[in-house]
């Protein structure tokens, strides 16, 4: 079985460190982006579309709302699964990131269970990743 | 730390078997020794040993229940396990709005409900999936043995961690509000529940109804046969003669247990009276 791709977008060297950590635990095989900018370059310049998506909020260039914007604005990346992991503990902007086409929102700091967790509510099950 | 002795573990494992009916099995000595570490600060000057020496002798309830109450086991998450929604969604609640249509009336018991999550996850789910409802008479009774478990879910205040784990974002942003770090369950929600002390191997009391939804969830793994059998038997007399009962995933029903599978040959832990 082909593995399960994931991108994670956080301008924090470290937090891609452990984000992509944690996904390959959980089977994912995982490709990174500073901002969002670099993530749609790195998007359209491979044919294969990553299942999920990390995305951060605050980063420069291009910010995690305005990359879900752009990537919802795209048919061919309706089924990329859309996560938010950030330290925005407002519930405006959960609405907002929502509204936006994320599927789920995760706020930091996290344990790595309620990544898993909430992976499985976002209908990515185990099966899929292994 | 001190270390707790074979005949102070015996002595602890009696009382929770007395008061909870919880069976803890031989090798969870540092399981106990981790979970009355701080209770024994207070109270013994750090030595477990005392602590469970002087609680399963004064005639102080009050240690006795804080003592109880650190080892009880509280993990609880919101919508743990899919077979919850699943079976709310597909089967019970659709089947009893059909037989329940001229009373209008539905009652749901969390019987164990830790710190409010189930109860909080149910009270949701039948807001958001079934508007019908409004009209009708709905009971949703929430209750555990833990006086502090219980004052944790009727103030329906978690923090980020509690939040993270099983709450989809839609439902925090709908559901709930910011206080400070923690989020509270908005009282909309938090006042369509009746939380209740119950101990499940104690009297219950005499005013509690027959409901249409039992969850005991996660309950009786930690029970001994006889108490299963006990808890149960009290269990079918407040089910309703046409309602369900909903265990944990992992959970099952013997066939002497007066249950049987609601859906036949489905391995979900969900059942109907025999």
């Amino acid at each position: 079985m082909a593995t399960t791709q994931a991108l994670v977008i956080d301008d924090s060297r470290a937090m891609r460190l452990i984000l992509g950590d944690l996904l390959q635990q959980l089977g994912y095989e995982t490709t990174e982006a500073g901002d969002g900018q670099q993530a749609i370059t790195l998007l359209e310049g491979d044919d294969t579309i990553p299942t999920l998506a990390l995305v951060d909020w605050n980063m420069p260039v291009m910010n995690g709302l305005e990359f879900i914007r752009a990537v919802r604005q795209k048919h061919c990346y309706s089924d990329m699964k859309l996560l938010v992991v950030t330290s925005e503990a407002e519930v405006g902007q959960m609405v907002e990131a929502l509204t936006a086409g994320a599927d789920e929102y995760l706020m930091k700091p996290f344990s790595s269970e309620a990544l898993a967790c909430k992976l499985e509510m976002m209908g990515l099950q185990r099966a899929e990743r292994a | 730390m001190s270390c707790i002795n074979e005949h102070s573990y015996l002595t602890l494992c009696n009382l929770l078997c007395d008061q909870i009916a919880l069976s803890l099995p031989p090798d969870k000595v540092y399981l106990a020794e981790a979970r009355l570490q701080n209770l024994a600060k207070q109270h013994t000057h750090g030595d477990i040993n005392a602590l469970i020496e002087k609680a399963s002798t004064v005639a102080d309830d009050a240690l006795r229940t804080e003592l109880v109450e650190a080892m009880a086991i509280n993990e609880t998450y919101f919508f743990r396990d899919p077979i919850l929604s699943q079976s709310f969604l597909d089967t019970m609640v659709p089947s009893l709005l059909e037989k329940r249509r001229r009373d209008k009336t539905l009652r749901i018991w969390s019987a164990a409900c830790s710190t409010g999550q189930e109860a909080y996850s149910v009270a949701m789910l039948l807001d958001q999936h079934f508007p019908q409802l409004k009209d009708w008479e709905v009971t949703l009774v929430a209750s555990d043995f833990s006086q502090s478990a219980l004052n944790k879910a009727q103030q329906g205040c978690y923090g980020l961690n509690e939040m993270n784990r099983g709450l989809p974002a839609r439902n925090m942003a709908l559901y709930f509000e910011q206080q400070g770090l923690d989020w509270q369950v908005k009282p909309a929600i938090r006042e369509r529940i009746s939380f209740q002390k119950i101990n499940l191997v104690r009297e219950w009391p005499d005013n509690l109804p027959v409901f249409d939804i039992v969850l005991l969830r996660n309950v009786l793994l930690y029970f001994s046969m006889e108490d299963r059998q006990r808890v149960l038997g009290r269990v079918r007399k407040h089910t309703a003669n046409d309602g369900y009962l909903l265990l944990g995933s992992t959970e099952s029903l013997e066939k002497s247990a007066g249950f049987v599978p609601a859906i036949p040959g489905s391995h979900r832990p969900f059942y109907q009276p025999a």
